[in-house]
């Protein structure tokens, strides 16, 4: 997945499992930029009584680099309170749940928006900000969309946030991809498939009819942007206190000492896919500017060296770049410097020679009007790798980049193969059930507990 | 419990009882070190309510870690250490 479970410790941590992260000027308010950064992941939406929720003991950080050094220049912090309102019931919700302050609803949770700047000076921007509910079902909110617009606040600092339980919009054929690197699309030419099956398949969306919990914040372009650059780098992190002493009773457990970052989040798939099962516990717990560190495993990726091996006589060109070892430049730039001027006409998102994995946006590209679900490879400047848009096919693009298709900037002798530019999971945002919206906080509304599954 | 009763404890929500103002704080998560536990009590500067959590990560060297607050301080204090350890024995 995008980075759902990506790593050993933190899927079985979901509270704090960053699942997405998008960056985007928004489409319809070009002078802000929305980040939207995913929690809690996999949610079956019938899930009841316990629905789905945050975590009290976990930080959630969304973090801005806007000149180039790998650290955050802007964090907005949020943090979590739970308040049960009848300690005498086993139930989410006694009754209809119509207003944010329902009297039918049990147990509902509340976040702080802190601001901090790169010096570490803080700011308290909201206390007591209400959440949604999670979408129970029709009987118990009639009206899931009045509440999840009453939950939607404007800052008077001037950002718009809102946080809480969404539909997932992240579409993968999780399936067939760890199912030996298999894409349904072209099952019939893996090495094994050819025996399996006789013709193309279609693709599933493995994530579709799950919800997940989103921390959106829409902040004027101007709050974010450093002085010499319209470059901005961000990433999302989830930390716990290092200390928990649990007592049985959780009204007497102890939580202490600083925060220990446990997850982070910034290009997709890059703890997913690119860092070894040995690592990627460390690198959730690293700031980016120790990415040098896992430099090799992007020049090198072993995803590179996989696809000729599972998809015989289709990747040879990637195959002979495979073997002459060819530090693979262009991934460089694309996940850990950002891409120069002069290799794509008219764009650069570079920040400086610092390796450091960050979604990079260029806040100078204006949205488009029409998108390419390939971002950038499709020749959509707004799109991935500039930031991530909420419908972008990161696992297309990923896909496509790894097989050698952005290999040919940096190097015109090089000819991708023929199959780079049909190579696909085969799905689209139109695969995602819940329609996304086009205005904030542009995913989907959560599907509802009574209808999903069905 | 009553309705009267739920209904207090029931933070009421509208979009101008959301506290929206601003208010500057410190940020925690320190790491410092010092000579001796009364030290990093004083360092610490929690009220008497807190947690406040030992570790012993050196016996022999006396090194401890202290976890008050959103803060860890190191410690070395062998006399500290070594009376930890024999009272864990016990």
């Amino acid at each position: 997945m995008s980075s759902h479970r990506e790593a050993p410790e933190i899927s079985k941590d979901p509270v704090a499992d960053s699942t997405d992260l998008y960056a985007f000027v928004s489409p319809d308010h070009p002078d802000t930029v929305t980040i939207i950064a995913n929690y809690v992941p996999l949610q079956t939406p019938s899930s009841g009584p316990n629905f789905f929720e945050f975590g009290d003991d976990v930080l959630y950080e969304i973090h801005v680099d806007n000149n180039g050094d790998g650290h955050a220049d802007v964090t907005y912090q949020f943090r979590f309170e739970t308040k049960l309102n009848d300690n005498n019931t086993f139930l989410y919700n006694t009754g209809p749940i119509e207003e944010l302050d329902s009297e039918a609803w049990n147990r509902r949770q509340f976040y702080s928006v802190t601001k901090v700047d790169g010096n570490g000076k803080a700011k308290v921007l909201a206390r007591n900000v209400p959440c949604p509910p999670c979408n129970v079902g029709k009987l118990s909110i009639p009206n899931y969309k009045k509440l999840a617009d009453d939950a939607t606040f404007k800052l008077k600092s001037g950002e718009k946030v809102f946080v809480g339980q969404r539909a997932e919009g992240f579409f993968v054929d999780l399936g067939s991809i760890f199912d030996l690197g298999t894409l349904r699309p072209f099952q019939n030419l893996h090495v094994l498939g050819q025996k399996a099956f006789q013709e193309a398949g279609e693709a599933v969306n493995a994530t579709d009819r799950t919800n997940v919990h989103s921390i959106a914040i829409q902040v004027p372009v101007t709050d974010l942007r450093g002085k010499s650059s319209p470059v901005i780098g961000v990433w999302t992190t989830a930390s716990r206190r290092q200390v928990r002493v649990l007592h049985g009773h959780s009204s007497d457990d102890v939580y202490v000492g600083p925060n220990v970052q446990v997850s982070r989040l910034g290009n997709p798939l890059f703890n997913e896919v690119i860092v070894p099962m040995s690592k990627k516990d460390l690198w959730n717990s690293l700031p980016p500017t120790e990415d040098k560190n896992f430099k090799q495993f992007v020049e090198q990726p072993e995803l590179a060296r996989l696809l000729p091996a599972l998809y015989p006589g289709v990747f040879d060109n990637l195959a002979k770049l495979n073997e002459a070892k060819t530090p693979r430049a262009d991934l460089v730039a694309v996940l850990l410097t950002g891409i120069p001027e002069g290799l794509i006409e008219g764009f650069r998102n570079d920040t400086g020679d610092l390796q450091a994995d960050m979604l990079r946006l260029n806040t100078d590209i204006k949205p488009s009007k029409k998108e390419n679900r390939f971002g950038l490879l499709g020749g959509d400047l707004a799109g991935f790798p500039n930031g991530r848009r909420v419908k972008d096919d990161v696992v297309s693009i990923a896909l496509r980049a790894v097989a050698g298709a952005t290999f040919a900037l940096v190097d015109k002798d090089f000819e991708p193969d023929e199959a780079v530019a049909d190579l696909s999971q085969g799905l689209s945002a139109a695969d995602v059930t819940a329609k996304f919206l086009n205005r904030f906080p542009y995913l989907g509304l959560p599907y509802d507990g009574f209808n999903n599954p069905s | 419990m009553s309705s009267a009763r739920r209904a207090r404890a029931v933070p009421r929500v509208s979009r101008r009882t959301v506290l929206l103002g601003a208010a500057t704080v410190g940020v925690g998560g320190a790491v410092v070190s010092v000579s001796n536990l009364s030290e990093a009590f004083d360092n610490a500067q929690n009220s008497a309510d807190d947690a406040i959590v030992v570790h012993v990560r050196d016996l022999k060297n006396g090194r401890l870690d202290v976890f008050a607050g959103d803060r860890l301080i190191e410690v070395r204090d062998k006399d500290l250490a070594n009376r930890l350890a024999k009272a864990a024995k016990k």
